[in-house]
């Protein structure tokens, strides 16, 4: 129970959809969301297919938790096989679509096929319309948003869009969902988009029941509530937001800066939370308006920001949406770096309009921010010129050319037309793929690998690319959470690493927040689930289910093609010391961790399953 | 007189435009002066220190109250903190 048992198919290319019961054995085994979808992929999708043909499927789908009173239980993810890196993909996404999905009854949607001219697929509980989108292709997510809200006379029509950049091709689109939540890494959007798919909505009346145990839900509930509002790390994501590691990571020499070059970057506090909170001269209030939760939220790490209306980016602008002149999401700590500090650039404001701007066209800030950033070296380096970026000088620093490399970008016009084939293939262009700071094609997030080495291994072995929330071992290395380790050792790393990440697999597929495992853990997850759902759950299988999950995204890779070869860093990170702070001379030896990861894997060394693995996790 | 820096950050830090990389304070001290004297002394909790961090290297609880300061060290205070 929990489930809703149902799935919503859409073929788009005759234009049908039907309801098919959920496979129950997979959600037993999966339980829903990322390790569900990424089994039904496995099964009904070459791994070797091209991203972008109809015969790639697209899986916007919740998690048994989602929709209930569980704490942040409103998550939902799609899950395809990335344009960006040719892996399988999972994006999650908070706000309030997952939820509303679960209360139209669906546990999953299923885009398959491809649209012979835009569409819309309109979801009010049981019905399903696949509509024409002439009207909004070729708009942005927040434009398209109030059409159809004003389209639907609904105000509480839940939508998930993409923006002119994932209709052409861009391959780091997201599908932003309530205006600034997203789906944002690897290309979803990318996919939505070559499916000539505009939006989704959804409208649900039906709530979310179907509870086991109603009354223990209700305790276990109401306990792992306790638990996270009283923790520490909590209240510090509410107050302060996930920027608040701007400073931190700075502090620890683990801030990359001006495309990895550096390791520090001595004007980070000019973009942190705390810079986000102090009154500005102009108009005498701070960038940070209030924080914003999404649904069933203890936290509320979310933030809701304004640009000074005295910045170049929106003075004296009529040509930009009005929202730019108000309010929308943001800052994240990921976006602010990348836009920001990897760019080299420390006008606050800047990097809130360009953070905007992502939000508006439903783009992912850190590929974004981090292919601008290498583009910037490249023309710092005098490989590319003021004749290819259309005039811009694009030192790093330069926030005027920053911005407008994102609103090229985003109108996928000009010079932001090369940009939009990501960092890979835009260095790789320019002859100096070295430059580009990938695994597998996607771009870093915003902790340094030769100063934390578990975040090395983690980028190194993700099944999406390089990422911070496959295995967040910073929280451990840096941060403490949930015991401190040395970020400088390399000693028990494959260990930790492997354990944040099946942990983050359970999360991401039960239809909550990974953001709660900071406060609990697998135990208080197995106790809700237990409650609500069919079957009986322990923190031990959950454990063993995240393991699978993890092993069956390997298993799609590898008979995609990906070898241990892929299984590495870009040289910058392999060969160039840390030039000062506390990690000064540290490369990331990844050969001193992959070894042992693969073995506690119970891989072989060329980075296959073992058969022993395969069976034992019923793979 | 030798004195230590102390940062503050985050939470335990006063927000204000001087501040936004952490508060930073010059701060005196006497021999035989601890980490968690120093806290003390501060009025900070113990139960908001998450991260002590002397002179760029982490130091465990079971070793602050050994752990003496002194003249030019730089010590940093952090609440708990997690992000990403």
């Amino acid at each position: 129970m929990s489930w809703t048992k149902k799935v919503l198919r859409i073929n788009l290319t005759d234009r049908t959809s039907t309801e098919e019961p959920l496979n129950m054995e997979w959600a037993k085994q999966y339980l829903g969301q990322r390790g569900l979808a990424t089994r039904y992929i496995t099964d009904e999708v070459d791994p070797k297919v091209d991203p972008l043909s109809p015969e790639n499927k697209l899986y916007m789908v919740t998690g048994p938790l989602t929709g209930t009173m569980a704490s942040t239980a409103g998550r939902y993810s799609c899950v395809t096989k990335s344009p960006l890196t040719n892996t399988v993909a999972c994006s999650n996404s908070g706000g309030f679509f997952g939820n509303e999905m679960k209360c139209a009854g669906w546990d999953m949607i299923i885009l398959e096929g491809k649209a012979s001219s835009p569409v819309y697929i309109s979801i009010v509980n049981e019905k399903c319309e696949i509509l024409p989108a002439d009207d909004i292709w070729g708009k942005s997510v927040w434009e398209a948003d109030e059409w159809l809200h004003n389209k639907h006379q609904d105000p509480q029509l839940r939508i998930a869009a993409i923006g002119v950049p994932g209709e052409k091709g861009n391959l780091y689109s997201a599908i932003v969902n309530d205006l600034h939540r997203a789906a944002g890494r690897s290309g979803v959007g990318t996919v939505m988009g070559s499916k000539n798919v505009k939006a989704v909505t959804l409208r649900g009346s039906k709530g979310v029941g179907n509870i086991k145990d109603p009354k223990r839900f209700f305790e276990a509930t109401n306990k792992a509530k306790k638990i996270i509002a009283e923790s520490e790390m909590a209240q510090g994501l509410s107050a302060l937001g996930t920027n608040v590691m701007m400073n931190h990571m700075n502090e620890v020499g683990a801030l990359p800066a001006r495309n990895w070059q550096d390791s520090t970057f001595e004007n980070a506090p000019k973009l942190s939370s705390e810079a986000m909170a102090v009154p500005r001269e102009s108009d005498g209030k701070p960038n940070l308006t209030r924080n914003a939760g999404c649904f069933a939220c203890t936290i509320s790490c979310g933030r809701i920001s304004t640009i000074d209306p005295e910045h170049f980016s929106i003075k004296n602008r009529d040509d930009i949406h009005k929202y730019f002149k108000g309010n929308s999401g943001g800052n994240e700590y990921e976006a602010a770096w990348a836009l920001g500090c990897d760019t080299g650039v420390d006008d606050l404001d800047a990097v809130t309009y360009a953070n905007f701007v992502c939000n508006e066209q439903a783009l992912d800030p850190i590929s974004a921010g981090a292919t601008i950033a290498a583009a910037m070296e490249l023309f710092e380096l005098g490989i590319l010129t003021k004749e290819d970026t259309g005039g811009i000088e694009l030192t790093f620093g330069n926030s005027e050319a920053m911005v407008e490399c994102i609103e090229l970008i985003a109108k996928h016009e000009g010079f932001g037309q090369e940009l939009a084939q990501s960092s890979l293939r835009f260095c790789e262009k320019y002859g100096r793929p070295d430059l580009a700071i990938v695994v597998k094609g996607q771009e870093f997030p915003a902790y340094d690998a030769r100063a934390v080495k578990g975040m090395g291994l983690g980028y190194a072995t993700s099944n999406r690319g390089a990422c911070h929330v496959r295995g967040y071992t910073n929280g451990s290395e840096t941060a403490g959470v949930p015991f401190k380790t040395d970020p400088l050792v390399y000693e028990g790393k494959a260990e930790l690493l492997m354990a944040f990440q099946d942990t983050t697999s359970v999360f991401d597929s039960a239809g909550i927040c990974t953001f709660s495992s900071f406060a609990q853990g697998l135990e208080e997850v197995a106790e809700q689930i237990d409650a609500a759902c069919e079957g009986e759950w322990t923190a031990e299988r959950l454990g063993q289910l995240g393991e699978r999950v993890w092993n069956l995204e390997r298993e799609f890779n590898n008979n995609a093609g990906f070898t241990v070869a892929d299984d590495t860093l870009p040289p910058r990170l392999l060969t160039e010391p840390v030039k000062a702070g506390p990690a000064k001379g540290h490369v990331c030896e990844l050969d001193k961790m992959l070894p042992e990861y693969y073995e506690i894997r119970g891989w072989n060394q060329d980075g296959t399953l073992k058969d022993e693995t395969k069976q034992r996790l019923g793979l | 007189m030798s004195k230590i820096t102390l940062k503050l950050f985050a939470s335990l830090a006063k927000i204000s435009p001087e501040n936004i990389g952490g508060e930073i304070k010059s701060v005196p001290i006497q021999a035989g002066d601890t980490i968690t004297s120093i806290a003390e002394r501060s009025n900070l909790s113990n139960k908001n220190l998450h991260l002590v961090i002397l002179n760029g290297t982490y130091i465990d609880k079971d070793k602050r109250a050994s752990t003496q300061l002194t003249d030019g060290d730089t010590l940093s205070f952090w609440p708990p903190v997690v992000g990403g």
